[in-house]
């Protein structure tokens, strides 16, 4: 066995190098940077004024801060329900039985493929533009009246659309395997029992499930707290109420936006522990919440 | 990796001796290969001196501008052997500038916008004025550029080039459609141009959600001056300003006597883009706007403009008051070559190259000698030189970094029609 | 009489069945239908011209089919050079990634021993520590370590980002391998860390494959990190190099030919998916499944 230990070092120890080196250590010193005022992110150790909490305070009475708050709790809460609700739909759908099944995965799949910023491009330009846009032509051709997509009302929704036609094709594949790992000798006994398809769903496919819910679920918050990309893009010229996410609201103030008004390192890294604080507590909500003991997956 | 970058450097170097053939190789292979490859083209080449300087640009390789950045850079290492190293940082360049200088990277030259510069990057930035003085800069600078420059920093860190200005720009036709003769000078005259073009079937004045500041700063600065809208943005009491509110209403009826387009504000560039399809008549913007509407919408149209109107009678400031501006190339205070770096900066920024820069980007040139304008912002220069004085970028309303992408929301409400005037001053208030 | 009724019964099953069915194709037709308008219009846009573009009439060709949009896009506006770099990127981190995640892997789910299950769940946690928490100090280390503006630099953290990931799915993935190969390689006096590379690494390739492609699109299309850490037009990736454009729009007014760079970027992973889309999906969803 003596072998084996130098065998155990040698083999993790680029993964633990990598490890420290990219998580460990960055985690620490953003926490530490959080109590310090820090003006730029290169500034060395010595040059940082320790300030306690003072930057959480001012970062949470910011007003851009807290409406990118409100945004992300938007696109998690309204975004979460109507994604999660589109994906198990086409899951359960797709293992009905239908002709075809590995073509309408595969092409829901897709758009997770492509390059965000080339969706988002054609979003803005071509599905929510106001005057020609595939939506409001569709809208007039059934006697409606053109909506303003990218107005300052409707810019989120818009946005959240986008993101979400983007996001079902992941979730939907999560749960499409979670539905193939439930065994079907549940739902012929069920069948032979007189089960309809609504109570076999009800009562056999949604509580086992629960596991694979909470995966989802998990990946879904890590989404729209990191969300940033489509906020970019939904606003490439400067950051604006409608769109901006604490993540761009964070880069602002580390990298300083397009108004003169300085870098805030310290602050940015406060926006980041607030975000990393945000993940943890839903994730023990969701471990408190939903046990996924019912099947092994 | 670095075998991999070992093998294409001695590629390069291969390649590049092979090219201009005899020359003996120098400590600094590379560069000397290359410098030879340039000069051996030209007849008065210059000798190599070895000497390198390191350039971050903001433009990106493939722009008109970055066209004839490399070509000056091209011209300059020939005239005198020093070789410009050019690395295309994009407008990004804001982002990583700052880390970069202060960790001590090699970067000899550096541009962003001449604001930014002089404020942000001015104690990274070396003091010009007595190279200026030696180069004779201020008799052929915009005067008003670097005397902008001094009031920020409180001396040149930059020479200002791609200068712009501001105001209505319209198209010829749609004005000659509606039987306009004459260029508005007051709101008064403005809305009467509207009503003529509204009745043209034109839609007067389009409106791109990226400027709604820009023409509300614009209409409150002509009332209150720059100082005042400053003053608004950074201790509130819109609801108190009966000029804000003012502003606030003439927006609102502009809005429903239809002079916007219903769509108003629009995505950029939707909104501008209407002036090049036929559309619609005039925009507040500033003096890239005919060329970047050209571009987008290939259109031939012939471009007029005129000075932001006066508001009232007893406004603040004339009519001869606009955003003006530009980008600012700078020099590290840590280069090591700063009477080249800074050579380098005048070759691009006076004679033949400013005015290929102007020529290629359809804006105006930054050395006055030159006398070529862009035919498309030709009639841009008899209000450009009877400036009087200069607005910031948005006129004052940036001055608050914590309110702004609040303020911007208001004010593009208010553009939206979701907010009338009350509303709208009320609205600015509850963000402090 | 009886075997007729029976023959209704099944019939009407099967009509039954057939207009059930119908609603599910339609919901998935609309789906589809509007995901190929979609990545219709955007081949189009890119064989049109900016007018075109900005007036809505993308799908008429009224001026003829504009190839030259994808020259212009793939040397003017540098597309080839942001393919390349993308491809270094993603090409050598999906090597370094399995070089360092296998081995890995491998020992945490085959050896006992102190820190086992600490470091499983370090590399579990990690996963779910958002990017934002990490790149500020790795944005200080790097610029202190002059690595900024180089695409070494990118490559590492590509790699040391993915290796939570990567370990943890391999890790299950060697788990469910049986341990008789390794016990008869021990038989023939083979050494451990031998039979790691001989025998146990070719069995584990279905598991390298898909968490190799997987990691391929994700580096491919990766935005956030080129951000911050490419500073310089030579080390752009695709997705950056494609929002740059997105802003260099306001002088170049070149939409058609943005349009020919998103369809020249999104070629290599669309064929990629096309042929191997199987093994991609079974990426998400084993590597979903242990998030």
């Amino acid at each position: 066995m003596k072998q084996d230990k130098k065998m155990i070092v040698t083999f993790l120890m680029p993964a633990v190098v990598a490890f420290a080196l990219m998580f460990l250590y960055p985690v620490v010193r953003t926490v530490i940077m959080s109590l310090y005022e820090v003006k730029n992110v290169t500034d060395a150790a010595d040059t940082w004024t320790f300030v306690g909490f003072e930057n959480f305070i001012t970062v949470l009475k910011n007003d851009t801060f807290r409406k990118s708050m409100y945004n992300i709790f938007r696109i998690w809460l309204v975004g979460g329900i109507i994604t999660m609700s589109i994906s198990l739909l086409f899951a359960v759908l797709l293992t009905n039985g239908i002709k075809g099944k590995g073509f309408f995965r595969a092409v829901i799949y897709l758009p997770n493929v492509v390059s965000a910023v080339a969706l988002a491009t054609m979003w803005t330009q071509y599905v929510f533009q106001s005057k020609y846009g595939l939506f409001n032509n569709i809208i007039r051709f059934f006697g409606g009246n053109a909506v303003n997509w990218l107005g300052p009302d409707m810019k989120f929704w818009s946005m959240l659309i986008a993101f979400i036609f983007g996001a079902v094709g992941y979730y939907m594949l999560i749960f499409l395997s979670g539905i193939e790992r439930i065994p079907t000798e549940i739902y012929e006994a069920a069948t032979i029992d007189g089960a309809t398809k609504g109570n076999k769903f009800r009562y056999i496919t949604l509580p086992l499930l629960r596991g694979v819910f909470k995966t989802n679920l998990t990946f879904w918050t890590i989404n729209t707290i990191t969300f940033f990309v489509w906020s970019k893009m939904f606003s490439p010229v400067d950051s604006e109420v409608s769109t901006v996410s604490p993540v761009v609201h964070m880069m602002n103030l580390v990298f300083g936006g397009k108004a003169v008004s300085g870098t805030f390192a310290g602050r940015g890294a406060a926006v980041g522990v607030l975000l990393a604080v945000c993940v943890m507590l839903t994730f023990a909500i969701f471990n408190l919440c939903i046990k996924d003991d019912d099947i092994e997956l | 990796m670095k075998k991999i970058i070992a093998l294409l450097l001695a590629a390069v170097m291969v390649l590049g001796l092979a090219a201009c053939g005899e020359k003996t190789p120098a400590a600094n292979e590379t560069t000397q290969a290359a410098t030879g490859t340039d000069a051996s083209e030209a007849n008065t080449e210059a000798p190599a001196t070895g000497k390198e300087i390191v350039y971050w640009s903001m433009w990106t390789e493939g722009e008109p501008q970055g066209t004839v950045i490399k070509e000056a850079a091209a011209a300059y290492e020939a005239a005198t052997g020093v070789h410009v190293n050019i690395e295309w940082k994009g407008r990004d360049i804001t982002t990583v500038l700052k880390a970069a200088l202060d960790a001590g990277e090699k970067i000899d030259v550096f541009d962003d916008d001449f604001q930014r510069v002089s404020t942000q990057f001015a104690a990274n930035a070396l003091d010009l004025e007595e190279m200026a003085k030696a180069a004779g800069y201020d008799d052929f600078a915009v005067a008003a550029l670097p005397t902008a420059v001094r009031g920020w920093a409180g001396k040149l860190v930059c020479i200002p080039y791609q200068p712009y200005t501001s105001g209505v720009f319209y198209v010829k036709s749609a004005f000659e459609a509606a039987g306009i003769t004459e260029e508005p000078k007051t709101w008064d005259e403005f809305l009467d141009v509207c009503q003529k073009l509204k009745d043209a079937g034109y839609t007067p004045l389009a409106q791109d959600d990226a400027y709604t500041r820009y023409t509300f700063g614009f209409m409150l600065a002509r009332m209150i001056g720059e100082e005042g809208v400053v003053e608004l943005t950074n201790k509130g009491g819109w609801s108190n300003s009966a000029e804000a509110k003012q502003v606030a209403q003439m927006i609102v009826d502009l809005r429903s006597k239809g002079f916007l387009s219903d769509t108003a504000p629009d995505a950029y560039p939707n909104g501008e883009n209407e002036l090049g399809l036929g559309l619609a008549a005039m925009v507040v913007n500033a003096s890239w706007v005919p060329g970047e509407i050209t571009n987008n919408t290939q259109c031939d149209e012939v471009w007029g403009m005129f000075n932001f109107p006066a508001m009232t009678d007893k406004d603040a400031d004339p009519t001869t008051v606009a955003n003006i501006g530009a980008q600012g190339l700078a020099i590290n205070s840590k280069s090591e070559n700063p009477q080249e770096a800074f050579d380098f900066i005048m070759y691009l920024t006076s004679g033949e190259f400013d005015q290929e820069m102007a020529l290629a980007s359809n804006g105006i040139p930054a050395d006055t000698r030159n006398e070529q304008w862009p035919e498309m912002i030709a009639n841009v220069r008899d209000a450009f030189n009877a400036q009087t004085d200069v607005y910031e970028w948005n006129m004052g309303l940036n001055a608050n970094g914590d309110i702004k992408e609040g303020l911007n929301d208001c004010i593009t409400r208010l553009f939206a029609g979701s907010l009338d005037a009350d509303s709208f001053v009320a609205a600015m208030d509850a963000l402090y | 009489m009886k075997k007729n009724n029976e023959y209704k019964d099944v019939a009407r099953a099967r009509r039954k069945r057939a207009t059930k069915n119908f609603g599910t194709y339609l919901i998935l037709g609309i789906w589809v239908l509007f995901t190929a308008i979609l990545l219709g219009w955007i081949l189009a846009a890119s064989l049109s011209t900016s007018r075109e573009i900005y007036t809505g009439t993308v799908l008429q060709f009224k001026t003829g089919l504009h190839f030259s949009n994808y020259a212009d896009a793939w040397k003017t506006q540098n597309v080839s050079r942001f393919f390349m770099n993308s491809l270094l990127y993603s090409v050598t981190a999906v090597i370094g990634i399995q070089l360092i995640s296998a081995p890995a892997a491998y020992v945490l789910s085959r050896f006992k021993f102190m820190g086992n299950k600490l470091l499983r769940n370090c590399f579990i946690c990690a996963m779910s520590i958002p990017a934002i928490m990490v790149v500020l100090p790795l944005f200080s280390l790097a610029s202190q370590a002059h690595l900024t503006g180089t695409r070494t630099l990118l490559i590492i953290l590509y790699i040391c980002l993915n290796v939570p990931f990567t370990t943890t799915f391999l890790l299950n993935f060697f788990s469910s391998l049986s341990k008789t190969y390794e016990e008869a390689a021990a038989l023939d006096g083979c050494s451990p860390m031998r039979t790691f590379w001989v025998i146990m690494l070719p069995l584990a390739q279905p598991g390298l494959v898909t968490v190799g492609i997987f990691n391929f699109l994700a580096v491919w299309n990766e935005y956030f990190l080129a951000m911050i850490f490419a500073s310089s037009d030579k080390l752009l990736n695709v997705g950056m190099g494609l929002f740059r454009m997105v802003q260099a729009m306001q002088t170049t007014g070149n939409m058609g030919g943005l349009f020919a760079a998103v369809v020249i970027v999104f070629l290599p992973t669309f064929l990629l998916y096309v042929f191997m889309s199987e093994k991609i999906i079974a990426g998400v969803t084993a590597g979903g499944v242990k998030g």
